[in-house]
């Protein structure tokens, strides 16, 4: 026993004032730890803030003392990790106050929905004592605190009923006093899975001085709360569905690289803006630019602009090939600027001016020192209108190679027929204009 | 051979690469890309990678996992940067190594999720209550962006400590050609662990500047880890000696052994003007310095600096602009000391710095 517990002879060492309800629960979960017989090593008390957190030295197994209602996430990261990548036989034991559990709520929460195998055990004793004895979530109603002088005005958050409908496969809920609670303790601490138990206990630094309450007392208000419960389930534990859904535990990370399939030659980078409507595949073709230029021995670079929702609105990318190596990422002055679509437009509107080239739908404009080219004609095809543009811009300029923009289309695209019908379709009419070698 | 890829993807392989195993992430542009990757590849490499409820018990679960000896990280943005605060103050005071990858949008709030920034430096640096060191590195292409990411890692777990990799938007979400071979591979360093026979202490060193050995949770050894202030043993204390040596400690530990993380890029070329850049502003700078004919200085180690390495370089020259893509002046707030009269900021939010507005800048000193 003294194994485990470092001054069990020598309560009057303990940190806590005369009569803790803390004191009970750690005498008797030192007896479960015991009477469990595991090792102190394989014992890990993960604590909260407040007076709950000045249990480290008490106990002879590894400790943790965390931030205020921290202490359920720590103790869920050591347990996913124990669970997932090693041998599963930790205990891990969170004590954790009702301040903690009001203020970390979520990872309570998330910890009994995915159902990782740590044992929390609440010590509810109504209020902060650490700090004063201010009212906490979970103060019952009509509970008098320090910043509840009156009496705490509301109904206090049942902690275990949330708890249960989170997803917990082990939960109780009792007191100090109970002659049940090692038992439970154990319980919850073979249990595999997540394990709650909310043990009531009294302040007797706070809750004695503005209530008039007693230990005894303590099993009435267990009953206002629904009274004792201990109800265990049985469900897969985090690490089990984990193992079975993710972990693969085998095989190696590569990227696929590309191999050049002809090297051209670039006299000066290229910088071409594509603009059209989310949802109609501009990202795609501007990275199929990019693979067809890697392809072609030459550098690329494309940076992406979308409002935040990805699947309304404009969609726009910026492509620069170079033979150099790329630095500045950005285009003030396009060569090429490709617009499919009036949400395209209207988002680049401001670099008309400034490109050398522009190459539109020809409904969204009048302008004759445009290429006003039937681009949404090929809206059927997804990503069709940027396609046939792209075409055009190769077969009236004529950067490198149209075949090797197919290459491209055939190894990284999707509806690679289709889409290489209206590409090839854009070159035709781009050729018709009288092909130009590039600016 | 070539790839084509974002920054956000050779985090992730950086990070694979670099031995982490464990990987917690709430979603946040433009840190999200680094997800997708990262939760597909670590568990096919014995790893763990999972979503988490939200910013706090992300880096909490990152926390958990260092404590049982695996290497951890996690990535954000600004706003979840800021809810992941009180938890790294945690993690340098527990001396619990994690790296934290913040990738830069435009704040301040919410501010603009896919717009670029440079806005955080300070708000990295001076990130803990107390005001302790965090070491941070910046990746200033997007090739090294892999390559900072092993360095974010080796120092989190050479020195125990919480480690930034503070980088931004169009590092991690624009996307780039880039030769494989080229991409530069640092030495893997793991955290060192005690063997001995004598009683462990979870917090032990003899010069303020030892990085204690470690001891996993779960181990031989029990361990006692508290975020509160401690003792060698790592039991609470306040008004102790021992206490006051260990607040000590949790600085020097970072200021002396920074030295072996010291990354930076000093080209010569003009000794007149200097320029002073990081991050993704450095490709500009390297732009405008080639074809202008001048210097520059790319910090990529960006906290601690070291003051003894940058004054024999300023020195040099006549004039030292900084140029970085944040509304302050961040850098330039930093080292304004170092720069007498000679300093310059070049500062713009919004979009990249062009190097076009370098040379207007530089033209009109
Ligand atoms: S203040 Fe209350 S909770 Fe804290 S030790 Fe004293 S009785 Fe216990």
């Amino acid at each position: 026993m003294r194994d485990i517990f470092e001054i069990i002879d020598r309560p009057q060492n303990f940190p806590y004032c005369p009569g803790c309800g803390h004191t009970t629960i750690d005498m008797v979960l030192a007896r479960a730890i015991f009477e469990l017989g595991l090792k102190n090593e394989d014992f890990v008390i993960v604590s909260d803030i407040g007076c709950v957190g000045l249990v480290d030295k008490l106990f002879r197994v590894h400790t943790v003392h965390t931030l205020h209602g921290r202490s359920t996430a720590v103790a869920a990261g050591i347990k996913m990790v124990d669970e997932v990548l090693f041998d599963n036989k930790l205990k891990v034991v969170v004590m954790i106050g009702d301040g903690g559990s009001t203020i970390g709520l979520l990872h309570l929460v998330e910890a009994a929905k995915i159902n990782v195998d740590i044992t929390v055990l609440i010590h509810n004793n109504f209020l902060y004592g650490m700090t004063g004895g201010q009212h906490s979530g979970l103060t019952p109603k009509d509970f008098k605190t320090s910043t509840t002088l009156n009496g705490n005005p509301f109904e206090p958050l049942k902690i275990i009923d949330i708890l249960k409908n989170s997803g917990a496969t082990f939960y109780a809920r009792t007191y100090s006093q109970d002659p049940e609670l090692k038992e439970i303790i154990k319980e919850a601490l073979l249990h595999r899975g997540f394990a709650v138990v909310e043990i009531l206990e009294l302040c007797t630094g706070y809750a004695t001085r503005y209530n008039e309450i007693k230990g005894s007392g303590l099993k009435n208000m267990l009953d206002n709360l629904g009274g004792k419960v201990k109800v265990k389930e049985k469900k897969e534990s985090f690490g089990e569905i984990y193992k079975n859904k993710f972990f693969d535990g085998k095989g190696e990370v590569e990227f696929k690289g590309i191999e050049i399939d002809k090297r051209v030659s670039l006299k000066e980078p290229l910088k071409i803006v594509i603009a059209g409507s989310a949802g109609e595949g501009v990202q795609l073709a501007a990275s199929l630019l990019c693979y067809s230029s890697i392809l072609a021995g030459l550098n690329a670079t494309q940076k992406n602009d979308n409002p935040v929702t990805v699947g309304s609105g404009f969609s726009v990318s910026e492509v620069i090939i170079s033979e150099r190596n790329i630095k500045y990422s950005g285009i003030e002055k396009p060569n090429y600027l490709i617009i499919t679509s009036i949400d395209g437009f209207k988002r680049v509107k401001n670099l008309l001016n400034l490109s050398e080239n522009v190459i539109i739908d020809e409904t969204l404009t009048e302008n004759k020192s445009y290429f006003r080219i039937p681009a949404r004609r090929y809206l059927s095809v997804r990503g069709g209108p940027n396609y046939f543009s792209i075409g055009f811009l190769f077969g009236k300029f004529s950067p490198f190679e149209s075949e090797i923009f197919e290459k491209a289309i055939l190894k990284y695209g999707k509806s690679k027929e289709e889409v290489l019908k209206v590409f090839k379709e854009g070159v035709s009419l781009g050729k018709s204009y009288g092909v130009q070698s590039p600016a | 051979m070539k790839i084509f890829v974002s920054g956000g993807e050779l985090i992730a392989k950086g990070a694979i690469d670099a031995g982490v195993r464990f990987f917690a992430g709430y979603p946040i542009t433009p840190a999200s890309v680094i997800y997708e990757p990262i939760m597909r590849e670590l568990p096919k490499v014995g790893g763990v990678s999972v979503g988490a409820s939200d910013e706090i018990s992300a880096i909490s679960y990152c926390i958990g996992a260092s404590l049982m000896g695996i290497k951890s990280m996690t990535a954000t943005s600004g706003p979840g940067f800021s809810l992941m605060i009180e938890s790294i103050s945690f993690a340098l005071m527990s001396e619990i190594p994690v790296t934290i990858v913040l990738a830069q949008r435009l704040g301040p709030a919410t501010g603009g999720a896919t717009t670029n920034s440079q806005g955080d430096l300070l708000f990295a640096a001076f990130s803990n209550s107390g005001g302790y060191p965090i070491p941070i590195v910046s990746p200033s292409t997007i090739e090294e962006s892999y390559e900072f990411t092993i360095h974010a890692v080796n120092i989190s777990e050479a020195l125990r400590t919480p480690t930034i990799l503070l980088t931004e938007k169009e590092v991690t979400m624009t996307r780039k050609s880039v030769e494989l071979s080229s991409l530069r591979r640092p030495e893997i360093l793991d955290r060192k662990v005690y063997n001995g026979e004598d009683e462990f202490k979870t917090y032990n060193f003899v010069a303020l500047e030892d990085v204690p050995l470690f001891s996993p949770v779960g181990g031989r050894y029990l361990t006692r880890y508290t975020g509160s202030a401690h003792d060698k043993k790592g039991d609470l204390k306040k008004d102790d000696p021992e206490v006051i040596e260990m607040l000590h400690h949790l600085k020097e530990k970072i200021i002396k052994n920074i030295d072996k993380f010291y990354f930076y890029e000093y080209v010569e070329r003009n000794p007149d003007i200097l320029l002073l850049s990081y991050g993704i502003t450095s490709e500009s700078v390297r732009e405008v310095s080639e074809e202008e004919s001048l210097s520059y200085l790319i910090l990529k180690t960006l906290y601690p600096l070291k003051e003894e390495n940058l004054k024999p370089i300023f020195e040099r020259y006549k004039k030292i602009v900084v140029v970085e893509e944040n509304i302050i002046g961040s850098l330039f707030i930093l080292i304004r000391h170092l720069l007498g009269n000679k300093g310059y900021s070049l500062t713009k939010v919004g979009s990249l710095i062009a190097p076009w507005e370098i040379k207007r800048f530089i033209s009109t000193l």
